[in-house]
């Protein structure tokens, strides 16, 4: 078994579009799983800043109607989404069974890069990709740490789901995915390509999480098959298995909100 | 005609001979099946009951005490065991207008079946849709409906946001909606870089973004329409899923029901309903969320309130009977007749279903027969016009009295009328059933068996052989102790007594009950294992005593000197009278001194009790008859210048009734002839205006009131009771008086004129008229001509000294 990961601070970060409430709680469930620190970063996205500042701001919004906009405008319903974000972020730490530390920051910039800045390798960062959109999947790659991109409108389903191996990432990336089930409610999928591995697999200790091993065939396209049967379940992915073509299949199922993606450092 | 001797005392009461019974104890008889004594209502309760055409319902009436409600009960619930056995009744919701429940007529039996079945039914809908829509198949569908429309209108947002890129432009999304901006390196340019770039530029990229924009506009619109397709996609593909998980619960039911048009009706409409409202079953599956804290959540259309209409509400349940019902309302108010529609508050509001619909007594005898207390019927409001409704219309109308008297508008169910064929059967006193047939022109159309109970039966022989296996079948039937014979003989002796008469037997038999229930209380607390004829008689006696407390304290006012009676010695114009006071369900004979004084006058008798209003027609009636009575035997050719008054001394309670008429006559003869009455005797008789003496009620309580006094200041052998000689088939007179009668020290005379009678209360010949018309002087009647003579002659004298008052007198006439 490979040394157990630890994250110090669980960050959960969010723009002024909309506070992902899936996000919060899957937030507060994994810091208190993991006995590590609810840290909320709000950043304030720096495009919609210039956009109301420009002297032909336009929006269009519900019900296709359009209208002048702003930067005083932009700048009070940041704040507003920037206090309503760190009162749910409270709200959460100390409603649980276990009161968890927790802390709020506000940053102005890009929000990929903000949050790839204020992120060190003792984070897990938690993203909703229905909130933050384009900007949530950059943070995947920009992250120097583990990275949960959540799709709240995705179907819930009740699994976790991972390629079993026996290299070091991939087994931390098995603890990550244990703990990310507990903190869930999921149950743990071990996709296995190499059957004479499907015995360990079988016998993986995730502690009080539901284990099962499957056989796929073949390691990397099987494995994007498997998940695109699962809508709604969390793929866990190392990050150290640099393999463009399965990344780029699993960008659709991302963008197309079937998914949520765990991306292990 | 000589004066009657006293009667024998084998006529003052009529014994039964136990010597003719061939049974030791009434364990030796047979039980009566039959009903005793009542033959006119049994054939017309045959008949009432056995009658199917309309109207042919029954009122049987008569005193409580004969127990026609029992009689009734029996032969109902003998005839309603041979017949079928009704259907059962259940009101279901309806799907059209829901104020308007539907009745539905099953099968008995299956009323309840159907209702375990639809329970069932709620129960696996819902699991069943639940599950339908948590189906793989059914969630990948939907999300490719879903997935359709995202994609669409991703692929249009993607498509301006790739263009608008294209040009260097950025679609930024912010909480209020998106908007386009000049990009550089895939940032939005600052606005001072943005005023820093040519005015050309600036304008291009303004055009630009102002294009973007409409596009966006047109994208944006579509949104709603890609949506509302969308949603009917869903509605549709809904609709599959829950037809496809209803159908079959449903069909099993369908094929189950299937003889029953209106159950197979009902369930297609419950699978289009739930199908319509599949929504319903996936929210309450989900649990709907935490409920609004607060103390006043708002109210909530949930999954429980909404099943409620496919349940069934159970009206009328014939599952485990046999037979037609017969049922007794006891408490026939109009609500528990017809029925009614419940409510249960909520959130302060009264509210209500088809399952809050109650069935009144009308629902549960449908098919059957219905027992009512006619009093309880007329004196609860608006049940009688309940009653007949039913019966007139044949249908059962579900209505609050508000609804129905028109006070209430509120709007509340209108369940759908049920048809009803039931027998009502009615009972109550003879008095209502007359006051009814006069004043209910309905009535007559709507009850046209009248079942007349009788309170008395013939008595012989044969009669008293069937009484005793009445009063077998009655000890048998409570639980009491065997009767032997002597004691079933004292039983009907009292029994004639009951009915007044010796030749008749009462068929009051709660009486009867009552009486052999103590009998057998006595009996056991002299540890007999029989009840002999010394129970019966101590019964008996200690019924009597604990009813007669103002007969003793009247009797004690006499023998103290309070009320003025004498029971010795003779006066003229003086007479006893007797009367019978009725106090609940105690009678007993009151002996009253009546007065009568004489004088000159135009031939007036005066009814002192008329005069002050204490007397009532009846009794005015009777001394205008002895008046005629007088004039026309002792005045036919001579006006009447008498004047006499006749009082009932220390009476203030008001007299009516002619039995003492015969009395009062007396008192007047006494008075004219100056013949004085002996006191031991007193009378009772009304009188006809040929001088005859008629019978009178109440002649057993009469004659022992008097005895009773005498019995207390002691017998003297020559006190007795004048009675009508048509009174003596009457006499059951009490074992005591019968006892005094045998050795001579009281006396019973049958009178048939008021010549025999005046001549035993006087000891003088009353006289009859000779060939010239004239009565003997020294017999009663030439005694009261004389003295008419005399008044005639004072008022003729009087008249002729020119006093304008007698002349006038004369004028009109006596």
């Amino acid at each position: 078994m490979a040394h157990e990961p630890t994250y110090r601070r669980v960050v959960v970060a969010f723009d002024s579009t909309r506070a992902s409430r899936t996000a919060l709680n899957v937030s507060a469930n994994l810091a208190a799983t993991l006995g590590a620190e609810l840290a909320g970063l709000f950043i304030g996205d720096v495009n919609q800043l210039r956009l109301g500042a420009l002297p032909f701001a336009r929006i269009t919004g519900p019900g296709a109607v359009s209208r002048d906009i702003d930067i005083g405008t932009i700048e009070r319903s940041m704040r507003r989404a920037a206090s309503e974000a760190r009162a749910s972020l409270e709200r959460l730490a100390a409603g649980g069974s276990t009161p968890v530390p927790w802390s709020f920051r506000v940053v102005r910039g890009a929000v990929a890069p903000e949050i790839g800045a204020a992120a060190d390798p003792a984070d897990l960062i938690v993203v909703d990709e229905t909130a933050l959109g384009r900007a949530a999947r950059a943070a995947l790659s920009v992250a120097s740490t583990s990275v949960l991109c959540l799709c709240s409108s995705a179907p819930r389903a009740n699994e976790v789901v991972l390629i079993y191996g026996e290299s070091a990432s991939e087994r931390r990336a098995i603890q990550v995915a244990a703990r990310v089930a507990r903190a869930t409610g999921r149950t743990l999928t071990l996709l296995v390509p190499d059957a004479a591995q499907m015995e360990a697999a079988a016998a993986t200790n995730a502690g009080d999480v539901a284990v099962r091993a499957l056989s796929i065939a073949d390691r990397r396209s099987a494995f994007v098959q498997a998940a695109m049967q699962r809508p709604g379940a969390i793929v866990v992915w190392p990050a150290d298995h640099e393999d463009p073509e399965t990344r780029q299949a699993l960008v659709p199922l991302l963008e197309g909100g079937r998914l949520s993606l765990l991306v292990t450092r | 005609m000589a004066a009657p001797k006293p009667l024998r005392p084998a006529a003052l009461r009529r014994r039964c001979n136990p010597a003719r019974f061939r049974f030791r104890t009434t364990d030796d008889l047979k039980d009566l099946d039959d009903v005793i004594g009542q033959p006119r209502a049994v054939e017309a309760l045959d008949f009432g009951i056995g009658i199917r055409q309309a109207g042919f319902n029954i009122f049987a009436f008569g005193p409580a005490e004969t127990g026609l409600r029992d009689i009734v009960w029996r032969a109902l619930s003998r005839r309603a065991a041979e017949e079928p056995t009704p259907d059962d009744w259940v009101y279901v919701y309806n799907f059209d207008e829901a104020h308007r429940p539907n009745a539905i007529r099953l099968p008995a039996g299956r009323g309840s079946a159907f209702r375990a079945d639809m329970e069932r039914l709620i129960d696996d809908l819902r699991s069943a849709v639940p599950a339908a829509f948590e189906s793989e198949e059914y969630r990948a569908r939907a999300q490719v409906i879903e997935d359709e429309v995202k994609e669409q209108n991703q692929a249009a947002l993607q498509e301006i946001e790739q263009r608008a890129r294209a040009e260097n432009i950025a679609l930024v999304r912010t909480p209020m909606g998106m908007g386009f901006a000049p990009m550089k390196d895939d940032e939005v340019v600052s606005p001072e870089v943005f005023n820093k770039l040519p005015e050309a530029e600036r304008e291009k990229a303004a055009a630009q973004i102002s294009a973007l924009q409409d596009e966006l506009q047109g994208v944006m619109r579509e949104l709603p329409r890609l949506l509302q397709a969308a949603r009917e996609k869903i509605r549709v593909l809904n609709k599959e899923v829950a037809t496809y998980s209803v159908g079959h619960l449903i069909d099993s039911l369908r094929a189950k029901y299937g003889d029953v048009a209106e159950v197979v009706t009902h369930l297609n409409r419950v699978q289009d309903d739930v199908i319509e409202n599949a929504a319903l079953f996936r929210t309450g599956a989900e649990g709907g969320g935490a409920p609004m804290p607060g103390p006043f959540p708002p109210p909530q259309a949930d999954l429980e309130t909404s099943l409620r209409r496919y349940q069934v509400n159970l009206l009328v349940d014939h599952s485990g009977n046999h037979g037609a019902p017969v049922v007794h309302e006891p408490d026939p108010n109009y609500q528990n007749l017809v029925g009614r529609v419940e409510h249960q508050s909520e959130m302060g509001a009264l509210v209500t279903d088809f399952n809050l619909i109650k069935p009144g007594a009308l629902h549960l005898a449908n098919g059957g027969y219905l027992i009512l207390d006619a009093r309880k019927v007329l004196s609860r409001p608006f049940a009688w016009e309940g009653v007949k409704d039913a019966i007139r219309s044949g249908e059962i109308r579900i209505e609050s009295l508000g609804q129905m008297t028109s006070l209430i508008s509120t709007v509340s169910l209108e369940p759908e009328r049920i048809p009803v064929r039931v027998k009502v059967v009615m009972f109550g006193d003879p008095m209502l059933y007359y006051l009814l047939q006069h004043h209910d022109p309905e009535f007559a159309e709507l009850f046209k068996v009248p079942v007349d109970f009788d309170d008395r039966m013939a008595r012989d022989t044969t009669t008293n052989l069937l009484y005793a296996r009445h009063v077998a079948t009655q000890a048998r039937g409570k639980g009491l102790k065997p009767i032997d014979k002597e004691g079933v003989a004292l039983v009907i002796e009292e029994s004639a007594r009951l009915a007044g008469d010796a030749e008749r037997l009462s068929t009051l038999t709660r009486e009867v009950s009552d009486l052999l229930a103590e009998a057998d209380y006595r009996a056991g607390a002299r540890n007999a294992k029989t009840v002999a004829a010394r129970d019966i008689r101590a019964a008996t006696q200690a019924r009597q005593r604990r009813s007669d407390r103002i007969a003793v304290r009247m009797r004690e006012e006499i023998e103290r000197g309070t009320i003025l009676i004498e029971t010795d010695g003779a006066r003229p114009g003086q007479i006893n009278g007797l009367s019978v006071i009725q106090l609940g369900g105690f009678s007993f004979g009151r002996p009253s001194r009546i007065t009568a004084r004489v004088r000159v006058g135009r031939g007036q008798v005066i009814d002192i009790e008329r005069e002050v209003k204490l007397g009532g027609a009846t009794h005015s009636k009777g001394v205008l008859i002895l008046s005629n009575f007088m004039a026309a035997r002792f005045s036919e050719d001579t006006p009447m210048s008498l004047a006499a008054s006749l009082a009932f001394e220390q009476s203030y309670g008001g007299i009516d009734g002619d039995s003492a008429s015969s009395t009062e006559l007396y008192a007047i003869l006494s008075a004219l002839a100056d013949a004085p009455i002996d006191q031991g005797l007193a009378v009772t008789g009304s009188v006809n205006q040929f001088g005859e003496v008629q019978a009178i009620g109440g002649v057993n309580q009469k004659i022992e009131g008097f005895f009773d006094l005498c019995l207390a200041r002691g017998l003297t052998g020559r006190q007795g009771v004048l009675i009508p000689k048509s009174n003596v088939k009457h006499l059951m007179l009490r074992e005591d008086v019968v006892a005094a009668a045998e050795n001579g020290r009281f006396h019973v005379y049958p009178v048939e004129t008021i010549d025999q009678g005046i001549e035993i209360l006087t000891g003088m010949r009353a006289g009859r008229r000779r060939a010239r018309g004239a009565f003997p002087p020294d017999s009663v009647n030439g005694r009261v001509v004389a003295k008419l003579q005399e008044f005639a002659k004072m008022r003729k004298a009087f008249a002729s000294s020119g006093d304008g008052a007698a002349k006038q007198d004369n004028g009109n006439g006596a």
